[in-house]
C-alpha cells in the first residue's frame, strides 16, 4: 500500500506538470489579449510596451516562460503575481481557501443528509408515492442550473431582497474564525442550493444502487439468517449500496474544492471558483494558471483518496 | 480612455463600453450623471427620454456628516497606486484617498486641490509652474508635510515601468520622461517645497494642466515608495494599506476583489483641501457581487451605492417603478470606424456615401434603445465640455450625417461624386468588417453590412472577441482592417482634448494596439486638434475644440453610432452624488443622507 | 410443542403465486410433503420447477417479494404461514436454517466470515461477542476448515469455492437446526468438491441429527444421501418415494428422463445420455392436462385435457406419482429403457401398437426423431 500511494503521488506530479504546460500552451496558443498591451495603456509608446513585456518576461520564448514560472512554483511556492491587480497569486488562493472549503464542506454535509435518507427509503418504498414524489423533485433538482436556483433562493428567501425573509443574502460571507453565527447564516442558502442537484443526484444514485444490493444473494443469505430488516437493510444493504457513492463523493469534493464558480459568484463568496473566473475574464495568465493547478491537486488528491479509501471499504481491492 | 468596466479592455480599447449591454453581469459601467441635472453643465442631453423623477444626484445643501457610507459593486479593483491606477472604479478610491495636483468637481469644473491656484503657464506653452499647499500633511503615520518633491516622485513613478502607468506617455510631455524609466526626470525641478515647475517638450501648457486631474499627479512619498518601486511590479501596489495617504480617507482594509474599508484621514482638513466634503465618517465597499444581484440588493436597501451599472433587467425594473433610486447619464460614443488609409475607403465620397446610408438608428435599438443613449452626429459626445459648442445633438448640420435612420439619395449623390454614376460601388474590393462577437457586436456588423450592401459592396464579416479585435484587427494597423463597428471611446478626463485627440489625430498612429482606428492622418485636423490643445483660455479653447470635432465629421472617418448612456442605482435614502466625468458616484461627495 | 412422534416438517396443499405484469406465476402449485426428524428429503427438478420457491417459502422469504401464498407449513406443530414477523424471524437461520447455489455471492464481499457468523449466532442467541467468535471458530473447524483461529477473520474473496460453502454451512450450523434447507449447494463447484461437500453433509448430519431438505436439478448427486426424493415440475410434485425406488422402479416419464441424463461410471462407451427433450412450460400460461404432456414421448391425446392425481403406486408402499400411463405399461417402458432402448424407438412402437394416437408432440429443435 505504502509503495502504491508513493507510485500514486509521482503521478500527481507528473500530472500537475502537465496541466500546468496544457495551460500555459492554450493561453499562448489561443491568446484572448496580450497582458503587456493590456498594462500598456492607451496609444502607448512601443518602448513601453517593451518594458513591460520583459518586466512580464514575456519576451522570452514559452518554454522559457513556462520554466521560470514552473521553477518559481517548486522551489518556492511562488505562483507569481496577477497581472490584474499585482496581488501575490498564492496569497490570493490561499485566502479564498477558506471561503471555498467551507462552502464546500457545508454543502457536502447537507447534500448527504438530504439526499442519502431520501435514496433509503425511495428505495425501500420503491413505486410509492413518496417514492414517486422525491424522484420527481429530485429531477428537477438535477435539472435546475446552479446559477438560477441561486437567484430564485435569493428573489424568495434571503432577508434583502427576498419576499420571504428567512436567510442571510448574497454578500454576507465572513470568515467562520472572524464571527462564526455570521458564516453560519451567510452560508445557509449557498449550501442549499448548491447541494441541491447533488443532493438529488445521491438520492437517485444510492436509490438504483440499493434496489441492485437488495437482489444480491447475500442480502437473501442475511434474511435468511433471520436478521430483522433494520439490520438487513441497513447494515448489509446499505454498506454496499454506498460504497460507490464513496468515488463520486470523492471526486465532486476535488472539484468543489477546485472552486464552485456559480455558487460563489451568484452569493459573492469570495472562494477560488469567483478568483478563476475573474482571472479568465482578465486574460489573467498567472491568476488562471494559479487555480488551475489547484484545483487540479484537489482533483487528483482526491481521485487518489478515493482509491484508498475504496481499498478499506472494499476487501476486494487491494493495492499492491 | 480609461478602463471600464472591463478591465481587459483596457488600453485601447477600453474602449468603450465594452459591450456594454452585452454582458450585462459585467457590466459597464457607468455613467452619471444624472441626466435630470442638466445644471452639471457640461453636458446637455437632447435625447428625447423623459428623464423626470430619476434620482437627483447633485450636491445638496441637506446632506450631513458622518455615517458609514454602504458601497458594493460587481468589478473589484485593479490598482489602488495612484501611479498605477487607470480604471473607473479605482478612481473611485484613489480620488477618496489621495489629492491630485487639480481635481474635477462632481460638474467636471477644474479646481486646484494640492495646488494653491491655477498653472503659471509660459506663453510658448512649455513651461508650468505650479505652487502646491504647505499645509497638506501626510497621514498617519508619516504626518510630515506634503511637498513639491513628493509630487515630483509621483512623476518619477509615472515613467518607471515597474509602475506601469497607462497614459502618462500620451499626457505627459514632459522633457527627458520618456526615457527616465523610474530616475528623477530631468524636466521637472523643484525649486522649493511647494514649488513644481514642468518643462515640456511641446506648446501642451494647457492641455497638461487638464490631466493633472489624473491621479499620476498625486504626491507619493518617496520615503516609504522607494524600495517598493525596484520590485515588478512595485509593491507599492500590492497592499494599499502600507500607502501614505493625502486624501480625505486612508485605506483601512483591503482584499483584492472583495472589500476595501476607508476611514477619515485624521490630518486632512476641508478648509485646506477646499473641495471634497468628505460627508461619510467610514466607507464600506463589498466588490464580487453578482450584477443582477447586486443591483436588487441596492434596490431593496436603503443605504447602499451600487458601483457598477446595473444588468438592462434590473435596469428596466428600475426605469419603471423605482425611477428616483435610478440616474442615467451620458457616458461616451460609440462609431464604426472607415479606414482611410486604404482602399475603398481612402476616396473620402465613398466614406460619405456609406455614412448617408446608414440607418444609425438601429445601432441604438441593437444596443436597448433610448436608455441607452441616442443617435450620434459628431465626435464630441454629450458628457464632454465642447458638446454645446459642437452643436449639440443636431452637430454640424453636413447632409451625409443628417439622416439617422440613412438617406439613399444623399448616398447617391456622394457615390457619383466617388466616381460611381449608377449610384453602385462597382470596384473590386471585398470590405473587411471585424468586430466583437459578444453582443450587440454581430448586429452591429449586420447594420454595417447592411448598408454597405445597399450601395453594392461586397463585404466580409469576422467576428472575434473584443480584446482580440483590439489587440490582432482593428488596433494592428498591418491589418488593414475596413470597417470596426464595434468600438467606442470614453474620455479619460473631461476635456474635447481626451475625446478627440488620441482617436482622432494623425500623430497618435503606433503600429500595435492604435486607437486612430481610421488611421485618419489629416493634417487639417491634426493642426486643428494640436492649435485647439495649445489654448488655455476655457471658451477658446472649447471653440477650437468644437471646429476641430467639425473638421473631423468633414472627413467623415467613421459612422457615428450612438451616444451612450449609463446608468446607476441606489438605496432609497443614501445621497449618492456623481462625478459626471468618471460616471461613477464620488464617495467624498455622497452622504448617508 | 410438537408431537414426537409426527413429522418435523409438513407441507399441506402449497401454493404460491407471483402477481406480475404479465400474469399471474404459478411457482408452486399445490404441493405437499413431509420430512421426519434426521431424514434427508431430496427435491429434484429442472430450474423454474418451484423447488426453491417452496423451500423460501417455508422460511418466509418469497412472501416479501409480493407472493401470494395458501396451505400450510407446520414445523413442530405450528403453521409457519400464520407466523408473526417476528416469529418467523426467529425461525430463520434457528431450528430452520438454509444454504444456497453460489457461495461467493451469498456471502457479504465486505464482511469477514467471522463477523458474518458471529453475526448469526448473536441473531438468535443471547452471547458475548467473545463467546460468538469461539463459537464461531468451532464452527469453522467442524466444517474441516483448516487453521480457523486464522481463517475467521479472512474476507470471502480469500476462500476457495469449496471452503466458502463450507463457511455457508457453518453459518447454517450455528445455532443447531432442526432442519438445514440446501438449494443446490454444489451447483457451482467443481466435480471433485462436489462431492466433499456432499459427504460433509452426510457426516454432520450423523453428527447432529438434523433433517435436511436438499434441492437440486442432479439426481447424481442425492444417491448417498436422500432417504425421500420428491420429483418437482411445473410447480407441482409428480413422484414421491423413498430414494429406493426412485432409483429402482421410477414411475414418471420427467424421472426418467432425469436418471437417463445422469453420467455413470458404468455407462458404456458411445452410449450417449439421453437429455429430455423440450423445455419447462411457462408458469404463466400453463398446458393443459398433465403438464408434462408436450415433452413427453408417451403422451396420448387424453392427456392434454386430464390433469393426473398424485395417486400411490400400486404394490409399492410409500411410491406415489402423478401419470396417466397404466402402471404396467410404465413397467414396461422403464425395463426397455434400461435395456438402452431410446424413447423414440419406444414411442414408434406404442403408437402402433395402441388405438389411442399419441399426441404430436412438439419436438424442440433437434430432438432425435421429433420429425412426422
Amino acid at each position: 500500500m505504502g509503495r502504491y500511494i508513493i507510485r500514486r503521488l509521482l503521478w500527481v506530479i507528473v500530472l500537475l506538470i502537465v496541466v500546468s504546460a496544457v495551460t500555459f500552451l492554450i493561453f499562448y496558443e489561443l491568446p484572448s489579449a496580450d497582458p503587456a498591451v493590456i498594462r500598456a495603456g492607451k496609444s502607448p509608446n512601443p518602448q513601453l510596451i517593451a518594458q513591460i513585456r520583459h518586466t512580464l518576461g514575456l519576451d522570452k520564448p514559452v518554454y522559457v516562460q513556462y520554466w521560470r514560472y514552473m521553477k518559481q512554483v517548486v522551489f518556492h511556492f511562488d505562483f507569481g503575481y496577477s497581472y490584474q491587480n499585482s496581488q501575490p497569486v498564492r496569497q490570493e488562493i490561499f485566502s479564498r481557501l477558506p471561503a471555498t472549503i467551507s462552502l464546500t464542506v457545508g454543502a457536502v454535509i447537507v447534500w448527504l443528509a438530504i439526499g442519502l435518507p431520501i435514496g433509503i427509503i425511495s428505495a425501500i418504498k420503491r413505486r410509492s408515492f413518496l417514492d414517486r414524489l422525491t424522484m420527481s423533485g429530485a429531477l428537477l433538482a438535477i435539472s435546475a442550473p446552479v446559477y438560477w436556483l441561486g437567484l430564485v433562493g435569493l428573489y424568495l428567501f434571503a432577508n434583502d431582497i427576498g419576499v420571504v425573509k428567512v436567510f442571510d443574502g448574497a454578500g454576507t460571507y465572513t470568515g467562520l474564525t472572524a464571527n462564526p453565527s455570521q458564516w453560519f447564516g451567510s452560508l445557509l442558502l449557498p449550501w442549499l442550493v448548491l447541494a441541491a442537484s447533488f443532493a438529488a443526484f445521491y438520492a437517485r444514485l444510492l436509490r438504483s444502487n440499493l434496489i441492485e444490493v437488495m437482489s444480491e444473494d447475500y442480502i437473501r443469505t442475511a434474511r435468511a439468517k433471520g436478521l430483522s430488516e433494520r439490520r438487513v437493510i441497513g447494515k448489509h444493504a446499505v454498506r454496499s449500496a454506498i460504497t460507490p457513492i464513496v468515488t463520486v463523493l470523492g471526486l465532486d469534493i476535488g472539484t468543489l474544492l477546485g472552486g464552485a464558480i456559480l455558487t460563489e459568484t451568484v452569493f459573492n463568496i469570495p472562494g477560488i471558483g469567483r478568483l478563476a473566473y475573474e482571472g479568465i475574464i482578465n486574460a489573467d495568465l498567472p491568476v488562471i494558471q494559479g487555480t488551475v493547478l489547484f484545483g487540479a491537486f484537489f482533483i487528483v488528491i482526491a481521485n487518489l483518496v478515493v482509491d484508498i479509501t475504496y481499498a478499506f471499504l472494499d476487501p476486494r481491492v487491494r493495492y499492491s | 480612455m480609461r478602463p471600464f468596466r472591463l478591465t481587459l479592455t483596457l488600453v485601447a480599447a477600453i474602449a468603450l463600453v465594452i459591450a456594454v449591454a452585452a454582458c450585462g453581469s459585467s457590466g459597464s459601467s457607468s455613467s452619471s450623471t444624472a441626466a435630470g441635472s442638466s445644471s452639471s453643465g457640461t453636458s446637455s442631453s437632447s435625447s428625447g427620454l423623459s428623464l423626470a423623477g430619476l434620482a437627483d444626484t447633485k450636491q445638496s445643501s441637506t446632506q450631513k456628516m458622518g455615517g458609514t457610507l454602504h458601497v458594493i459593486s460587481n468589478e473589484g479593483w485593479e490598482h489602488l497606486d495612484p501611479g498605477a491606477s487607470y480604471f473607473q472604479i479605482d478612481y473611485l478610491v484613489v480620488n477618496a484617498v489621495q489629492t491630485p495636483l487639480y481635481m474635477f468637481t462632481p460638474q467636471s469644473k477644474i479646481v486646484p486641490v494640492l495646488a494653491s491656484g491655477p498653472p503659471q503657464i509660459s506663453s510658448d506653452g512649455k513651461t508650468v509652474t505650479i505652487h502646491i499647499k504647505p499645509n497638506f500633511k501626510w497621514s498617519p503615520p508619516l504626518n510630515r508635510a506634503i511637498t513639491s518633491k513628493d509630487v515630483a516622485y509621483a512623476f518619477q513613478r509615472d515613467f518607471n515601468p515597474n509602475v506601469q502607468n497607462g497614459y502618462a506617455a500620451g499626457y505627459y510631455p514632459i522633457v527627458g520622461a520618456a526615457k527616465a524609466a523610474g530616475k528623477p526626470i530631468p524636466g521637472i525641478s523643484t525649486p522649493n517645497n511647494t514649488t513644481i515647475v514642468f518643462h515640456l517638450t511641446q506648446d501642451f501648457g494647457a492641455t497638461f494642466y487638464q490631466a493633472l486631474t489624473l491621479p499620476g499627479s498625486a504626491p507619493v512619498p518617496p520615503e516609504i515608495a522607494t524600495a517598493d518601486d525596484k520590485s515588478s511590479p512595485s509593491k507599492y501596489d500590492q497592499n494599499p494599506t502600507k500607502q501614505a495617504f493625502s486624501g480625505p480617507y486612508m485605506i483601512q482594509s483591503y482584499s483584492a476583489g472583495r472589500n476595501i474599508t476607508l476611514v477619515r484621514n485624521p490630518n486632512w482638513s476641508h478648509q485646506v483641501d477646499g473641495l471634497r466634503p468628505a460627508y461619510a465618517d467610514k466607507i464600506v465597499w463589498n466588490a464580487g457581487a453578482d450584477a443582477t444581484v447586486a443591483a436588487r440588493q441596492t434596490l431593496a436597501s436603503t443605504d447602499l451605492l451600487m458601483a457598477d451599472g446595473p444588468p438592462a433587467a434590473v435596469l428596466k425594473t428600475a426605469y419603471e417603478s423605482k425611477k428616483s433610486q435610478l440616474s442615467v447619464s451620458p457616458l461616451g460614443t460609440y462609431y464604426a470606424s472607415l479606414n482611410t488609409s486604404v482602399p475603398p475607403f481612402n476616396n473620402i465620397n465613398l466614406r460619405k456615401a456609406v455614412i448617408a446610408a446608414q440607418n444609425r438608428e438601429a445601432y441604438l435599438l441593437a444596443r436597448g434603445g433610448k436608455l441607452v443613449g441616442q443617435v450620434a452626429t459628431h465626435f464630441i459626445y454629450p458628457e464632454v465640455p465642447g458638446y454645446a459648442q459642437a452643436g449639440g445633438a443636431a452637430g454640424f448640420g453636413q447632409d451625409y450625417v443628417s439622416h439617422p435612420t440613412g438617406d439613399m439619395a444623399v448616398a447617391t449623390k456622394y457615390m457619383k461624386l466617388a466616381g460611381y454614376p449608377s449610384g453602385k460601388y462597382t470596384g473590386s474590393a471585398n470590405v473587411l468588417i471585424v468586430g466583437s462577437n459578444s453582443d450587440p457586436g454581430p448586429q452591429e456588423m449586420q447594420i454595417v453590412q447592411n448598408g454597405l450592401q445597399a450601395l453594392g459592396f461586397k463585404t466580409t464579416i469576422k467576428a472575434v472577441p473584443q480584446q482580440t479585435m483590439y489587440s490582432k484587427f482593428c488596433g494592428y494597423v498591418k491589418a488593414h482592417i475596413n470597417v470596426c463597428p464595434t468600438a467606442g471611446w470614453i474620455e479619460d478626463f473631461p476635456d474635447p482634448y481626451a475625446a478627440l485627440y488620441v482617436p482622432f489625430s494623425g500623430k497618435t498612429i503606433v503600429p500595435i494596439n492604435n486607437v486612430n482606428w481610421a488611421v485618419l492622418n489629416d493634417p487639417k485636423v491634426n493642426n486643428a486638434l494640436d492649435s485647439a490643445a495649445a489654448i488655455s483660455n476655457p471658451s477658446q479653447r472649447l471653440a477650437a475644440f468644437a471646429q476641430a470635432d467639425k473638421a473631423i465629421v468633414d472627413d467623415a472617418p467613421a459612422i457615428p453610432e450612438i451616444w451612450s448612456s449609463n446608468a446607476l442605482v441606489k438605496g432609497t435614502q443614501v445621497h449618492g452624488v456623481l462625478d459626471v466625468w468618471n460616471d461613477d458616484w464620488d464617495l467624498s461627495f455622497s452622504s448617508t443622507s | 410443542m410438537s408431537a414426537n412422534g409426527g413429522p418435523l416438517l409438513e407441507v399441506s396443499d402449497l401454493h404460491v403465486e407471483f402477481p406480475t405484469e404479465d400474469g399471474v406465476v404459478h411457482a408452486v402449485d399445490g404441493i405437499s410433503y413431509a420430512v421426519q426428524r434426521g431424514q434427508t428429503l431430496c427435491i429434484v427438478g429442472e430450474s423454474g420447477s418451484g423447488k426453491t420457491v417452496s423451500s423460501l417459502t417455508t422460511l418466509g422469504l418469497t412472501q416479501t417479494q409480493g407472493a401470494q401464498v395458501s396451505g400450510s407449513i407446520t414445523f413442530e406443530g405450528r403453521d409457519l404461514l400464520k407466523l408473526s414477523t417476528n416469529e418467523m424471524r426467529s425461525i430463520r437461520g434457528g431450528p430452520i436454517s438454509m444454504i444456497f447455489q453460489d457461495p461467493l455471492s451469498s456471502l457479504h464481499p465486505f464482511y469477514k466470515v467471522g463477523a458474518q457468523l458471529i453475526e448469526a449466532i448473536q441473531a438468535h442467541q443471547k452471547v458475548s461477542k467473545g463467546a460468538a467468535r469461539d463459537r464461531a471458530v468451532e464452527l469453522l473447524a467442524l466444517v474441516k476448515i483448516p487453521d480457523p483461529q486464522r481463517r475467521v477473520d479472512q474476507y470471502p474473496h480469500e476462500f476457495s469455492g469449496g471452503m466458502r460453502q463450507r463457511v455457508m454451512i457453518a453459518m447454517a450450523l450455528s445455532n443447531d437446526p432442526k432442519l438445514l434447507i440446501a438449494d443446490e449447494p454444489t451447483t457451482a463447484l467443481d466435480v471433485t468438491v462436489q462431492a466433499q461437500i456432499m459427504s460433509l453433509l452426510a457426516e454432520l448430519q450423523q453428527r447432529l441429527g438434523m433433517a435436511i431438505i436438499l434441492i437440486t436439478h442432479d439426481l447424481g448427486v442425492v444417491a448417498e444421501i436422500a432417504d425421500i426424493i420428491a420429483v418437482m415440475y411445473a410447480g407441482r410434485i409428480v413422484e414421491h418415494a423413498p430414494a429406493e425406488q426412485i432409483f429402482g422402479a421410477p414411475q414418471h416419464p420427467y424421472t426418467w428422463g432425469l436418471l437417463k441424463s445422469i453420467p455413470r461410471l458404468d455407462t458404456p462407451r458411445g452410449e450417449e445420455l439421453v437429455p429430455i427433450s423440450g423445455r419447462p412450460p411457462s408458469l404463466i400460461r400453463r398446458p393443459g392436462g398433465c403438464f408434462f404432456h408436450p415433452r413427453c414421448p408417451y403422451a396420448r391425446e387424453s392427456h392434454t385435457r386430464i390433469d393426473p392425481k398424485r395417486e400411490p403406486v400400486p404394490g409399492d408402499p410409500g411410491h406415489e406419482v402423478a401419470c396417466l400411463l397404466e402402471p404396467d405399461l410404465r413397467a414396461r417402458i422403464w425395463k426397455r429403457l434400461v435395456a438402452g432402448e431410446s424413447p423414440d424407438v419406444l414411442r414408434r412402437e406404442l403408437a402402433a401398437a395402441s388405438t389411442a394416437p399419441l399426441v404430436t408432440t412438439e419436438p424442440a429443435p433437434g430432438t432425435p426423431g421429433a420429425e412426422p
